[in-house]
């Protein structure tokens, strides 16, 4: 058997003390912005900074998250009596 | 200096189950940490410091070197990237970073793999000082870089 040794990679960095970006949350769009008082709209609502366990809740109503990424949360509403209230993403 | 280094050993008859003693250390390559084909065999590295002699077994029978291949592995500062900042330090959803340091390469062998926090960043731009990326999303909260580098050092 031949054998060459073929150095392919220079691997991981070393990172100085104190090298870090800060995260924060933020809540850019939502859509749709109206729904039935009976509940059952899905919601998309975008920003920054959300997590697989972040809730939602409008008016002290829960809004049942069905998905979840980074950027991105949908969740659909559960029945409220008429009024508009902010969006309390937690 | 920090492992992650990927190593690819060409030859010939390649088969069987893999090992690599690296110095004094050995560990069995699986399909988890390896690729091998007939005639390579691929992998990352573990930490190390110090010049190691690199050795490979195939079904614990150890296989020799062509007398004028080397195969002595080096773990070194000098071979180490360093990233001495990120540009900006926050962010609030997407954003390009700024990554300034040394020993990056040309992004030639492939591109540097970035992570900040769990958040992949996707290269754009590589020279030896200075990498810029595009994150689509950032977790809340201080996260820290890892980026490890693909450029070809050659032997």
């Amino acid at each position: 058997m031949i054998f060459l040794c073929g150095l392919k990679g220079a691997g991981l960095a070393q990172i100085a003390d104190g090298v870090a970006v800060t995260g924060s949350g933020t809540l850019t769009a939502v859509t749709p912005t109206s729904g039935s008082i009976n509940g059952g709209t899905l919601l998309t609502i975008s920003g920054n900074g959300f997590a697989p366990n972040s809730t939602v809740s409008i008016n002290g109503k829960a809004c049942n998250v069905s998905s979840a990424s980074v950027n991105e949360i949908k969740c659909v509403t559960s029945a409220d009596t008429e009024g508009t209230n902010p969006i309390l993403v937690r | 200096m920090l492992g992650g280094s990927r190593l690819t050993i060409s030859g010939d008859g390649f088969t069987g189950v893999a090992s690599i003693s690296i110095g004094n250390v050995q560990f069995y390559l699986t399909q988890a940490n390896s690729t091998m084909q007939y005639t390579s065999l691929t992998f990352d590295t573990l930490p190390n410091t110090d010049t190691v002699t690199l050795d490979v077994s195939l079904n614990d029978i150890p296989v020799t070197w062509r007398q004028t291949a080397n195969n002595n592995y080096t773990f070194g500062a000098q071979f180490t990237p360093t990233v001495s900042a990120v540009s900006p330090t926050t962010a609030s959803g997407a954003a390009d970073l700024t990554i300034t340091g040394t020993g990056f390469g040309d992004g030639s062998a492939g591109q540097p793999d970035i992570k900040v926090g769990q958040q992949v960043c996707q290269s754009t731009s590589v020279t030896d000082t200075e990498i810029v990326c595009h994150l689509s999303g950032i977790d809340i909260g201080s996260q820290s870089l890892r980026v490890s580098i693909m450029g070809k050092i050659g032997f």
